[in-house]
């Protein structure tokens, strides 16, 4: 009889398909994956340390470089912490525009972690430059408003940096116009397409019950068939006035994440409709007069206490922690990051699968490294 | 929660999974084909368009930045006089995140006394990461952020820039970003000229205008002097 043998197998850290610098050791038996170990930590820059020693407005950069690709969502979030321990209100305006770019950010992370995942099943390039093309649009309204495209800083305690430019509503508009017939043409390109089913269907299961034990959160979790979106159940900033539908999968694979995702963005789309058709009548500036200054942000000395804030960023539940001691840095911070966590059944989900599956399951959970790391 | 009603949940439709071999191939191709044929046709210039040729042939073509956008930082000076808008107050110093901005302070040679003016301004731009709050946090509008961007270069010592490299007249700013600059343009010029009386002789002149401009007396007033 054929004697086999286990086999360790190290993916990464230097491999184009684990979206950075991150490694697998998996043990294989012949094409099978039957143990999968990701080790992480390669891309580790103190951020949570830098921060208690860094002054509360010094830290808004930073949590751009956390997940770059949703820097906006990242701001957000740290914005809420901030706010709600040092009892800041927002004007309405302000919390419009927040959510404008916050909807703007899932659609552009949708567009592209799905042309990445495309990538990973072997459709080189194709969909992600679909994808890519309208991220750029985006990125370019990002500019427009916060002088930067990726790394935006355009969040502050109380508001946002400066109000829209003139020019960013007319071409906001013109994107509006266009992105239907991109969510449309997106979908006929890939949605039955027999590669993409055959390399997606039942791949990657992860029940229900399994995504809760791991706090799985954002698109992983609902494409596992539970309806959790803290755009709902937070209902922070002004998401319980607008009309949006939360998408499930039914049976949590990696063609549920796929749909739930592209489902997503048309539910984005319709946020975007409802903000731009309110945002002539919003009222309260862009920033609550009594922090307009940066005098006011740089010294900001909130009371002792703590604070947790969390925003649905296009990955899952992003939360920051804030212990302060009534100094004008924090005395603890903390990220509770989705990319991290949704990363942790990685195993589970490979368990059974061949090695090109294994890659194409950590496409579907759409991780950033920097954020994983942090 | 009152929320309840503002949207339902509905499980995402996973269309027929078994499919004959190739429709699905064909309709994802035609997609295909249709923004093959329109890259020959088409420009996509506008944001409604979805299809066409989207890039430019970078460097002979650029497209137009956004007036916000934020590269580095740079030092305004005044037309003028060549007299620099920056009075070493450290605001920026101390609120950079990745502390890359250091300067010292210029002192009166006659008395000893700190005067509002800098001696030496350095900006180590290969660590700095553009977030910009050092423009924000500036009460003279001496520091803002260049639109420049290609600045890469072999030489990396060259990337810690000093004073003589930082410092660009107003009127470069204010072609940059027009809107920005006249916001704060009657405030910034206003303090200028307070701040002008206290700085003798060349002390507060742009490296670059030594020479070209009229030099303070050698010595501040002395009534001026005292407040210092």
């Amino acid at each position: 009889m054929l004697k086999t043998q286990e086999l360790q197998l190290n993916i990464g850290p230097q491999h184009p398909s684990t979206h950075g610098v991150f490694r697998l050791i998996a043990t294989i038996d012949g094409e099978t994956v039957i143990d999968l170990k990701p080790v992480f930590g390669y891309l580790h820059r103190n951020h949570e340390q830098i921060a208690e020693v860094s002054t509360y407005i010094q830290i808004m950069p930073f949590t751009d470089r956390l997940d770059y690709f949703n820097s906006m969502a990242n701001n957000f979030g740290y914005a809420l912490a901030v706010e709600k321990l040092a009892g800041i209100e927002v004007p309405q305006r302000a919390n419009y525009i927040r959510v404008l770019m916050a909807e703007l950010t899932r659609i552009l992370n949708h567009a592209a972690a799905i042309g990445f995942m495309l990538n990973d099943m072997g459709a080189w390039q194709t969909p992600l430059a679909f994808g890519m093309r309208e991220r750029e649009k985006i990125l370019d309204l990002f500019e427009m408003a916060s002088g930067a495209r990726m790394m935006c800083n355009y969040f502050r305690f109380g508001g946002i940096w400066r109000d829209l430019p003139p020019e960013f509503l007319p071409q906001l508009q013109g994107l509006m116009q266009g992105l239907p017939t991109f969510f449309d043409e997106f979908e006929r390109l890939l949605k039955q397409n027999e590669i993409l089913l055959g390399r997606s269907v039942d791949v990657g299961i992860l029940p229900k019950e399994v995504a809760a034990s791991y706090s799985v959160t954002g698109p992983m979790l609902r494409a596992s068939g539970i309806a959790y979106d803290l755009r709902r159940a937070d209902g922070y900033s002004v998401y319980p006035e607008l009309d949006f539908d939360i998408p499930v999968g039914a049976v949590g694979d990696v063609y549920d994440r796929f749909l739930v995702r592209l489902a997503e963005m048309r539910e984005s789309y319709r946020i975007l409709q409802q903000v731009i058709e309110r945002l002539p009548e919003t009222t309260g500036g862009h920033i609550n007069p009594a922090m307009a200054s940066m005098n006011k942000q740089k010294s900001l000395r909130p009371p002792p206490g703590d604070a947790y804030g969390r925003v649905e960023s296009p990955k899952g539940e992003l939360g920051f922690y804030l212990v302060s001691d009534g100094s004008d840095t924090p005395y603890r911070y903390k990220v509770r990051a989705p990319s991290f966590i949704n990363l942790t059944p990685l195993g589970d989900m490979c368990r059974g699968h061949t090695v090109a599956d294994v890659v194409v399951i950590l496409g579907s959970i759409d991780i950033v490294m920097g954020e994983v790391d942090r | 929660m009152s929320t309840e009603n503002r949207g339902k949940t509905y499980t995402v439709e996973r269309g027929a999974t078994k499919l004959r071999a190739g429709q699905g191939l064909g309709t994802g191709l035609g997609v295909v084909i249709k923004h093959f044929a329109d890259a020959f046709t088409k420009k996509l210039d506008s944001p409604e368009k979805t299809s066409g040729v989207f890039t430019v042939q970078y460097p002979e073509e650029r497209l137009p930045l956004a007036e916000a956008y934020r590269n580095f930082p740079i030092l305004l000076y005044d037309d003028a006089s060549g007299q620099e808008l920056c009075t070493s107050c450290f605001q920026c110093q101390r609120i950079c995140p990745p502390q890359v901005i250091h300067m010292a302070q210029a002192k009166d040679p006659a008395t000893g006394k700190a005067i509002p003016a800098v001696s030496a301004f350095v900006i180590e731009y290969d660590a700095c990461m553009s977030c910009g709050l050092c423009a924000e946090v500036c009460p003279f509008d001496a520091i803002k952020m260049d639109q420049e961007f290609e600045l890469s270069t072999d030489y990396h010592s060259g990337l810690t820039v000093d004073k003589t490299d930082l410092n660009r007249p107003i009127s470069f700013y204010e072609k940059l970003a027009p809107t920005f600059w006249g916001e704060v343009k009657d405030g910034a010029l206003k303090k200028l000229q307070a701040n002008i009386k206290r700085r003798p002789g060349e002390l507060g002149i742009a490296p670059q205008m030594l020479g070209k401009v009229p030099t303070n007396p050698e010595t501040a007033p002395l009534e001026l002097r005292t407040t210092t």
